[in-house]
């Protein structure tokens, strides 16, 4: 493992100073189920200079806010909210996402900020290959075995998915997330933070957050009292492996019928993927077989597979039927 | 790489495929994204040159055919000369005053690689064929891409890394 400082700051303003004296040579450090592996795989692009953020005491919590929303800490662990009976109560869709995440020993170390910004898991990046997001200027990914960790939506420079299954879940009930900033509070939709590959101090990174910036809330709006909600992950085994696909449904039905919709596809491309074709289909319709088949065929027109892997769209697509099939008006 | 001031093309490949049983005098067609990634490398400030193993005749005759002569600086065939491209590549780079490690050269062949080597450059796969590609990563190119509009990323990259303060 290569030679590493760390800090232990007890105050967000404190952690920020040190990022900021360090540039992109340190980096947060929570659960460590990415950081800690991606130093012991020796990657170029792992930190030097880790900033524990496990000292600072008023990340990690789960309340109900004056709005009936819910906010949660950045260092909540994931198995925390799988716990949470006032998750399980309000946003039963993102309990059963996050219970799907990893293995349930992962899911007591990894932390919400985490999973949102955890790096991607492409297998020539985590082998130390020397591309776009390891120190070097080609994608692997895009000419090699691209089967399982590889976009299927087109790419930029980096082809890799990005694998956090949180943000496809949150997505859908229209969640934001808060960044502490030498400047202030910084506000972004699930959305604006993982817009896929973007270059940020000089690195591609699958997330918007610069190096000298902290994750430290989410926030979720209060759940819409006639939604119908529901997550679907189609992986190689029933536990630990990422998405092959994911879906994350939330349609807010009147009188059997759909007035507003979100679908969120997971594990198929750079970033969560919004389908807001089908979306605004659905809207005005009750979800009956022909709506859901029409829906299908409407989804993901801009699917451009590499050479392994169409079969993800052959699964995102399975995913929606049986995904609006459970939400049948 | 520390910033990029020029991109070299092997138009065979990199700008218009050509099948290995294609008839001679069969016409090249540029790729669908050759004309935009080359004017948004042009307004990035890119000198963008085109080195040849055609004759310089049919070199030029595809590139006006196919609308993208405006974009060059510089055009050379390496038939016209010595034959070999590293040469004709020495040669373009002389008469644009580029130096060589701040220049690409995009090619899908392993002495395209070679070249490029041999002058200073960079050398890019252009990864048409993945597994044609794969086989090229051995003759350890300096990058690649799997399509034209990546280059303006890549130029951007380049000096959004070496800018990065740390």
């Amino acid at each position: 493992m290569k030679k590493i400082a760390v800090y232990r700051p007890t105050t967000t303003d404190e952690a920020i100073r040190i990022l900021s004296s360090h540039g992109s040579e340190a980096a947060v450090y929570a659960g460590g189920t990415d950081l800690l592996v991606r130093l012991k795989n020796r990657l170029t692009q792992a930190p030097a200079y880790l900033v524990d953020i496990k000292k600072i005491n008023d990340l990690r919590y789960i309340k109900e806010d004056a709005g009936g929303g819910v906010r949660i800490g950045a260092l909540t662990k994931l198995a925390e909210i799988v716990e949470s009976d006032l998750i399980a109560q309000k946003y039963p869709m993102l309990a059963r996402a996050i219970g799907m995440i990893s293995s349930p020993e992962l899911r007591n170390a990894s932390t919400i900020g985490g999973d949102l910004l955890q790096e991607v898991w492409c297998q020539y990046l985590r082998g130390g290959y020397s591309c776009w997001r390891n120190g070097g200027y080609i994608c692997y990914g895009a000419i090699g075995d691209n089967s399982y960790y590889h976009s299927a939506m087109g790419g930029r420079l980096c082809y890799a998915v990005y694998p956090g299954d949180a943000a496809t879940a949150l997505i859908p009930y229209d969640a934001t997330v808060k960044l502490a900033t030498a400047s202030g509070v910084k506000e972004l939709t699930l959305e604006q933070l993982v817009p896929g590959d973007m270059m940020v101090d000089g690195r591609i990174q699958s997330h918007v957050v610069r190096s000298n910036e902290i994750l430290t809330e989410v926030v979720i709006p209060a759940p819409k009292p006639e939604s119908r909600t529901s997550f679907e992950k189609l992986r190689p085994r029933g536990v630990w492996d990422f998405a092959m696909a994911a879906l994350a449904l939330n349609l807010h039905v009147r009188n059997a019928v759909v007035q507003d919709a979100r679908v969120v596809f997971g594990g198929i491309a750079g970033r969560p993927v919004r389908e807001r074709a089908v979306e605004e289909f659905l809207k005005g319709k009750s979800v009956t077989g022909d709506v859901i088949t029409q829906a299908v065929a409407l989804s993901l027109a801009g699917a451009a597979p590499l050479k392994y892997n169409a079969m993800k769209i052959e699964m995102a697509k399975g995913l929606l039927a049986s995904g609006l099939d459970s939400l049948r008006t | 790489m520390t910033g990029i001031d020029a991109i070299v093309f092997e138009p065979i490949g990199s700008l218009a495929d050509m099948s290995a049983d294609a008839a001679p005098g069969t016409p090249l067609h540029a790729y669908d994204d050759a004309a935009p990634a080359l004017a948004e490398l042009k307004s990035l400030g890119v000198t963008l040159i085109a080195v040849s193993n055609l004759p310089l005749p049919e070199l030029t005759r595809f590139l006006t055919a196919s609308g993208l002569s405006e974009f060059f600086d510089d055009t050379r065939s390496s038939a016209s000369t010595t034959g070999d491209p590293t040469d004709a590549l020495r040669e373009a780079l002389a008469a644009t005053s580029i130096a060589p490690d701040r220049a690409l050269y995009i090619t899908d062949t392993s002495d395209g690689l070679r070249a490029a080597r041999a002058t200073g450059m960079h050398g890019i796969l252009m990864m048409n064929d993945p597994d044609e590609a794969m086989k090229l990563t051995a003759h350890n190119p300096a990058g690649g891409i799997v399509s034209l509009l990546e280059l303006p990323d890549f130029v951007r990259f380049v000096s959004a890394r070496h800018d990065s303060p740390h």
